[in-house]
């Protein structure tokens, strides 16, 4: 296994206005690793995801994700690299609601000609690896797609966004919460179904939850609560 | 391709708030349209009848109401003049003819006019023989009537009908002699529909068959030779008789009356507008309050790679096809609205719009632009930020 690193991060700050939202002094994270960052809520999960993404700009510090220095990257570099590189699982799945369900999986590949390459090599076609992720995700009828987004459960919705996040091989996946609209077993397959197509395809997994028992078979657990210091000097301060 | 997907998909799940908008427009387009049109088509009909006639003699009273009366049958009928007025008129060497009417007759309630094929004309009146080959507006003969189109149901072509002196007759004021019908009127959308048309000469021997020695009529329609001399012989005709005289020139008059419909037709066409103005803005705010909701669905979007300018142009593109679609749906309202006027007013479909008026669609679709270019421009700068 080469260490190439997937993520970097050295002396991360970010903050709005008096308000300090990530402070993480180091946090290497290698390529093709599973990793789980688990915390209660507020402890900077989803601020750290978003900041990987480069949804959210940060103060100070240096992060590089995916050999991109976070900093200096261009809108258009940024762009590709989310399009091509990163499959993102939101809290609330957000997908497209008046889309079909099997649109929303294939966004992607709609929008990236490497995601619809990755995907069509995987399967023929981009529409066939969707339904192989949907079977995955324990879907009985996989045909049944084509309804709009929005008229699936929430459980349903989740596993539309993970196989959104998954299609096309992308380098690495972000999954904030990713089977917080699941029940028990429900949980275990989203997680077994995420390190397993990582881990065949060789891509980074970043998971946050903020479950602590039950969530097994990740490389490393970090916990956000001890990573994260800016948290703990807004704690002393409510104290 | 999938742009145009999430395009029309989206248009779709707000098709409630889409469709109210868009009737709105194209309601106040269709509107604004219609009323440029009738009042194009008043106008120009206004100006073909009066052409026809440059004098117009009466009785004295308003220049005005002579003028409707005359031309459109709108009022009462003016005081009588006596027949002597119009063969002096007649006789005048300026005058190349001049046309008497009267219309002191009736036949159960329905005003009987009696002229001559002169009148007919300058009226613009088409008929539809039904004795006769002829297809002019010629009588055949003195006891020929032409029946207004209102009256076509209850007659049939050759029936006899019998008329009366005045409007509230009693046996003795009827007339002996009848008229034959001769054909039906087309169509004008004026009181004329419920006319009979009967020859003057035709009245004048009627009249005295009755016993009425006194000829009468209501006014006169004149030609002139050269329309140089209009104000010459309307002073003459004013000075030259012992019995005082309405002699107004119908052109002129319109003309005082055109200021008024004007007005009256800014204020609609202001209200359309403004109509219009109210719908553009019901968009601009059904496409406001869903920026909120919006933003989550740009950001998962650009998470996949669809670029700011892909996203300004989707959400200006939304706006501007229901503009359009409002834009085309009014002028079809505005087509076939025109079609039902015309069977009910037929001077309505005899015009077709003015260019200018479509100015009013441009500066609509121009606005609209505007009002759509507002969110494009927030999305995309929103989107540049994520």
């Amino acid at each position: 296994m080469t260490n190439v690193q997937a993520v970097a991060i050295h002396e991360l700050e970010q903050s709005i206005g008096e308000t300090e939202f990530l402070r993480i002094p180091e946090l290497v994270i290698d390529a093709g690793e599973t990793v789980c960052l688990q915390g209660g809520n507020g402890s900077g999960k989803t601020t750290l995801l978003r900041t990987l993404m480069g949804l959210v700009r940060y103060n100070s510090g240096d992060l590089m994700v995916l050999g991109n220095d976070m900093r200096k990257i261009g809108t258009s570099s940024l762009e590709r690299l989310r399009a091509d590189s990163i499959g993102f699982i939101f809290q609330h799945y957000r997908l497209v609601p008046y889309l079909s369900a099997f649109d929303n999986i294939l966004l992607p590949c709609y929008f990236s000609a490497k995601r619809r390459y990755e995907a069509e090599r995987k399967s023929e076609t981009a529409a066939k690896d969707a339904i192989r992720l949907i079977r995955k995700l324990s879907l009985t009828d996989p045909s049944r797609l084509s309804k709009n987004a929005a008229q699936y459960s929430a459980g349903q919705q989740q596993r539309f966004a993970i196989a959104r996040a998954l299609i096309g091989k992308p380098e690495m996946v972000l999954a904030d919460e990713p089977a917080s609209a699941m029940d028990c077993k429900g949980k275990k397959a989203v997680y077994q179904l995420l390190q397993d197509e990582c881990r065949a395809s060789g891509a980074t997994l970043i998971c946050t939850t903020h479950d602590e028992n039950g969530i097994d078979g990740f490389d490393r657990y970090v916990n956000m609560d001890t990573l994260n210091q800016a948290r703990e000097r807004e704690n002393r301060w409510s104290l | 391709m999938v742009i145009m997907k999430i395009m029309r998909r989206s248009l779709g799940q707000r098709a409630g708030r889409t469709t109210i908008s868009i009737l709105a427009l194209a309601f106040s387009i269709a509107l604004l349209l219609v009323i440029s049109h009738i009042h194009e088509a008043v106008r120009s009909y206004a100006r073909q009848v009066s052409s026809g006639a440059d004098l117009i003699v009466g009785a004295p009273s308003q220049p005005a109401h002579l003028v409707l009366y005359s031309l459109f049958r709108i009022g009462p009928p003016p005081p009588v003049i006596s027949w002597d007025l119009y063969e002096a008129i007649a006789g005048l060497k300026d005058v190349e003819w001049a046309a008497p009417v009267s219309t002191n007759e009736s036949h159960l309630g329905y005003t009987v006019t009696g002229s001559t094929a002169r009148y007919m004309e300058t009226l613009q009146l088409k008929v539809l023989n039904f004795i006769g080959n002829g297809s002019g507006t010629e009588f055949r003969n003195h006891r020929s009537a032409f029946i207004g189109a209102r009256l076509a149901g209850d007659y049939q072509p050759g029936e006899t009908l019998k008329i009366a002196n005045g409007f509230s007759p009693s046996s003795k004021d009827e007339y002996q002699t009848p008229v034959i019908i001769q054909g039906v009127l087309m169509e004008t959308g004026t009181s004329l529909d419920s006319n009979i048309l009967i020859p003057i000469e035709g009245l004048r021997k009627i009249r005295k068959a009755h016993g009425i020695k006194t000829d009468h009529l209501n006014f006169i329609l004149i030609k002139l030779r050269h329309r140089h001399s209009l104000f010459k012989v309307q002073k003459e005709l004013k000075s030259t008789f012992n019995t005082p005289l309405e002699v107004v020139i119908p052109a002129l008059e319109l003309e005082k009356l055109g200021h008024y419909q004007r007005m009256l037709n800014n204020v609609f066409m202001a209200m359309s507008f403004i109509i219009g103005l109210l719908s553009l803005m019901m968009m601009y705010f059904n496409l406001s309050a869903g920026f909120a909701e919006r933003k989550q669905e740009v950001e998962l979007l650009r998470m996949v790679g669809v670029s700011p300018w892909q996203l300004a142009v989707l959400t200006l593109a939304e706006p501007m096809l229901q503009i359009l679609f409002a834009l085309c749906s009014g002028v079809v309202l505005y087509k076939v609205s025109t079609l039902f006027l015309g069977s009910w007013i037929p001077v309505v479909s005899s015009i077709a719009l003015p260019f200018e008026q479509l100015l009013w669609l441009l500066s609509l679709f121009l606005l609209g632009f505007l009002v759509a270019c507002l969110p494009a421009w927030r999305i995309y700068g929103f989107s540049r930020r994520t």
